[in-house]
């Protein structure tokens, strides 16, 4: 699978994802592990990783990329600066307008949400 | 009826419509044929009772709600149904504490400790949890079996 941000093509951010955008990195944060399942097809996360497929841990309030480096970022069903859930911190908008590149957009549930200026 | 908490045609931020979608949850469900279930209530003790607990911020959550509650003729009399919303739950001790009581060796004999993921469902059948599972996918498996949703 190409990922990019190498060779000149898109760098696009699933966060929470699990491999439901194409060609995206997929982040999910720490508390997670790779026998959850997928909620599409209850298969562990752990087929996305021998598929190829991008999987990245790291906090949601602490994205571990640098400024304005993210082309694109999706959201699909997870909790957005709502605080504490049961099992750890929402992700955060502000990191989300930090990583995005000027001009970059961000998609929650397939609605352009937000574009950088 | 559910999933339109988190419709949004104004293409606002998600973090307000979330918190909007939260506050609204409780008269959704009433306006339904589910029931709200409040933190410490216990099941009820006879017939067949289920229990599902949603992240309010997940439009397929939402969506499993209304498959459910469009199938009430189907488990009308059958069945009572009670959701309530996994954010009021702080940690995953919470969800067993406040939602599934119970005695910890029957959650561990259906394999689970902990909830780790979004949605959950519990089925009681006379007050005993008789089965139990976790995230999306397995939630909609048990769900269709016990004829909850088509």
């Amino acid at each position: 699978m190409s990922v990019a941000g190498i060779g000149g093509l898109q760098l696009q951010l699933n966060l929470g994802g699990e491999g439901e955008e194409a060609d995206c990195i997929n982040q999910q944060p720490p508390w997670v592990d790779l026998t959850w399942s997928i909620a599409r097809n209850g298969l562990p996360l752990s087929t996305l990783t021998t598929a190829g497929v991008p999987l990245l841990f790291c906090e949601n309030t602490n994205l571990c990329f640098p400024d304005s480096i993210i082309d694109t970022v999706y959201t699909n069903g997870v909790p957005l600066d709502i605080g504490t859930t049961w099992l750890g911190p929402s992700v955060s908008s502000g990191e989300i307008k930090r990583v995005l590149k000027s001009g970059g957009w961000w998609y929650d549930n397939g609605v352009p949400v937000f574009q950088k200026p | 009826m559910f999933h339109q908490l988190l419709d949004n045609p104004n293409r606002i931020e998600p973090g307000p419509l979330q918190a909007a979608a939260r506050k609204q949850f409780p008269d959704v469900v009433r306006r339904s044929h589910l029931d709200f279930f409040v933190a410490g209530q216990h099941p009820r003790h006879s017939g067949k009772f289920v229990l599902i607990g949603i992240a309010v911020y997940s439009p397929r959550e939402l969506q499993l709600l209304d498959a459910v509650d469009a199938s009430y003729p189907d488990w009308r009399g059958i069945a009572e149904v009670a959701v309530f919303d996994l954010m009021e739950c702080k940690d995953p001790r919470d969800v067993l504490e406040y939602y599934l009581p119970g005695p910890p060796y029957r959650l561990s004999s259906l394999g689970f400790r902990s909830v780790p993921q979004s949605p959950i469902v519990g089925i009681w059948d006379g007050a005993v949890l008789s089965a139990l599972e976790t995230g999306l996918y397995d939630t909609q498996k048990l769900l269709r079996n016990e004829r909850l949703i088509k």
